[in-house]
């Protein structure tokens, strides 16, 4: 018999101590459950602590956050989005961004958007130009990732914009300032590098051994100083966004290797280094030649300085379905300590063990290398083990002769 | 043989100076030019077999002296080498696109290279 069945029975001394039992029991249960409730009440009052936090920091954050639905309908928005675009809260939920600040990036760009967030499921990063309520533009980092339930089902978008238009202003007047001084600076060089090119001539017969040799002091300085001055101005067409300005047109690939092996021959001949040329003598590339050649000139260079005397250094080409042609430059030199080989391709920086061996250095070449390939299409990464050598890499995608034809055309 | 006549113009006295010397080495006849609008009647006068010119300079800039020169009857025909000490701007496109042909940056040059280019150029 259980509490249903003995509820409507009338209560007999000799099914008393039956009912007292079942009523024992209920009162368990009941306690039970009033504990759990008072644990879930706990629970809930907790949870509204804690989303009131997450809350007020999404609120307060200073970066604009949003939260749409999945067609891109606001249904929330915190106080920075007020701050960055002005629009108030009220006018921003039930619209679009692309009908308030957005909408003012070609088509192809929110296309690229959409297809990340809602098809592949992944957080979208990019820069974007948007305009504020009064009519002011800014540029936004922005970062939007989806958000899905339990069964995979999309339930809302996050969208984070940094405003970064005061960070491009200031970063555009110090390039726009390197550039300006770089090319003053060009000009006392090139006096300098000139004159002492006369001196060094030493067409009387007059000059003591010593005295030449210190006008090669200066001029090697001189170089140098150009060196650098022609780095700082790559430096700045690069960053200062206006692409750098790469002139594309075929040529055979081989001429610039001849070229930039006679550049480096001295020290190819004097360290007596064997290199291994592995590419097709016929290989035709579309590229900026100049450009290209002070990318293999960098490497080819830094392979032979940083190679002992009698090693090889390879030069060779292998197609790759997604990267197009993949070049590497491989030396049997002194190798990069691995912690700080992620860190090759930053402005200045230089490896402790290079700095040893070639004090010269500015650390700039890679980070120069690496924006011109970018600048074709391709990328550059590397791979070393300290001791053993080094092997860069870089790609350049392949051109049909179509595209190859509307490039020049766009050129023009 | 006749000196090959070159005129240079060149408004920063340090290196029109340097160019002169090495030119003047080197058995070529040479006048030169503080700024564009100098640089055009020294031309007319002279009739250069080639210029070679600088870009930024007071009064009348390179590009222009240099479009003037091809709007002349009697200075379409001259080789002229820009000379310049920036790299990839919008000007030297426009140089290239009037035919001045070669430019040069001037801090990557030694004189003895652009020596040899003038004479290249010149078929001497």
């Amino acid at each position: 018999m259980d509490s249903r069945e003995i509820k409507d029975q009338p209560i007999f001394p000799d099914n008393l101590e039956e009912h007292k039992a079942i009523y024992n029991s209920l009162q368990e249960k009941l306690k039970v459950i009033f504990d759990s409730l008072v644990r879930d009440k706990i629970n809930l009052e907790l949870q509204v602590i804690e989303s009131k936090k997450f809350r007020l920091a999404v609120e307060s954050a200073s970066d604009h956050i949003i939260i749409t639905d999945p067609d891109g309908t606001i249904i929330y928005a915190n106080r920075a989005v007020e701050k960055v675009t002005g629009y108030t809260y009220d006018e921003v939920v039930g619209k679009t961004p692309g009908k308030l600040w957005g909408g003012h990036m070609p088509k192809d760009f929110y296309a690229k958007m959409w297809e990340t967030i809602k098809v592949k499921k992944e957080t979208y990063k990019g820069e974007v130009n948007n305009v504020r309520k009064n009519g002011d533009p800014y540029t936004a980092e922005i970062n939007v990732s989806s958000v899905s339930d339990e069964d995979g089902q999309l339930v809302f978008f996050v969208g984070i914009e940094r405003d970064i238009t005061k960070e491009k202003e200031v970063n555009q007047m110090k390039n726009e300032f390197v550039g300006l001084v770089s090319h003053q600076l060009r000009t006392p060089l090139t006096g300098i590098r000139w004159f002492v090119e006369l001196l060094l001539r030493n067409q009387e017969g007059n000059l003591l051994p010593a005295q030449l040799d210190f006008l090669k002091q200066i001029s090697d300085s001189n170089q140098r100083m150009i060196g650098l001055v022609n780095d700082l101005l790559d430096i700045s067409h690069l960053e200062t966004g206006h692409k750098f300005d790469v002139v594309r047109k075929n040529f055979v690939f081989d001429s610039l290797i001849q070229e930039v092996l006679r550049d480096n021959i001295v020290l190819i001949t004097n360290k007596n280094l064997q290199i291994v040329n592995e590419i097709p003598k016929t290989l035709l590339v579309f590229a900026d030649y100049a450009k290209l050649k002070q990318v293999l000139q960098n490497l080819v260079s830094n392979a032979t300085k940083y190679t002992l005397e009698k090693k090889n250094i390879w030069l060779s080409v292998k197609t790759d379905i997604e990267k197009g042609l993949v070049f590497t430059v491989r030396d049997e030199g002194i190798g990069i300590p691995r912690d700080q080989l992620s860190r090759m391709f930053e402005k200045f920086f230089r490896a402790d063990n290079a700095s040893s061996q070639d004090p010269n250095g500015n650390g700039l070449g890679l980070y120069i290398a690496r924006g011109i390939v970018r600048a074709h299409g391709g990328d550059m990464w590397v791979t070393s083990e300290e001791n053993q050598g080094t092997c860069f890499f870089f790609s350049l995608p392949i051109v049909s002769a179509k595209d190859q034809k509307i490039d020049n055309e766009v050129k023009k | 043989m006749a000196k090959k006549k070159i005129l240079i113009v060149e408004d920063d006295t340090t290196l029109a100076k340097a160019l002169a010397y090495e030119f003047q080495q080197q058995d070529f006849e040479v006048a030169s030019a503080m700024d564009g609008i100098e640089g055009l009647q020294l031309a007319e006068s002279m009739l250069p077999d080639l210029i070679l010119c600088d870009i930024a300079m007071p009064k009348m800039d390179g590009l222009t002296m240099l479009s003037k020169l091809r709007e002349a009857s009697w200075g379409k025909g001259i080789a002229v080498i820009m000379l310049t000490n920036f790299s990839d701007e919008q000007k030297v496109m426009e140089a290239l696109s009037q035919q001045a042909f070669d430019y040069l940056v001037k801090s990557d040059w030694d004189l003895s290279q652009i020596v040899a280019k003038v004479k290249e150029r010149l078929g001497v």
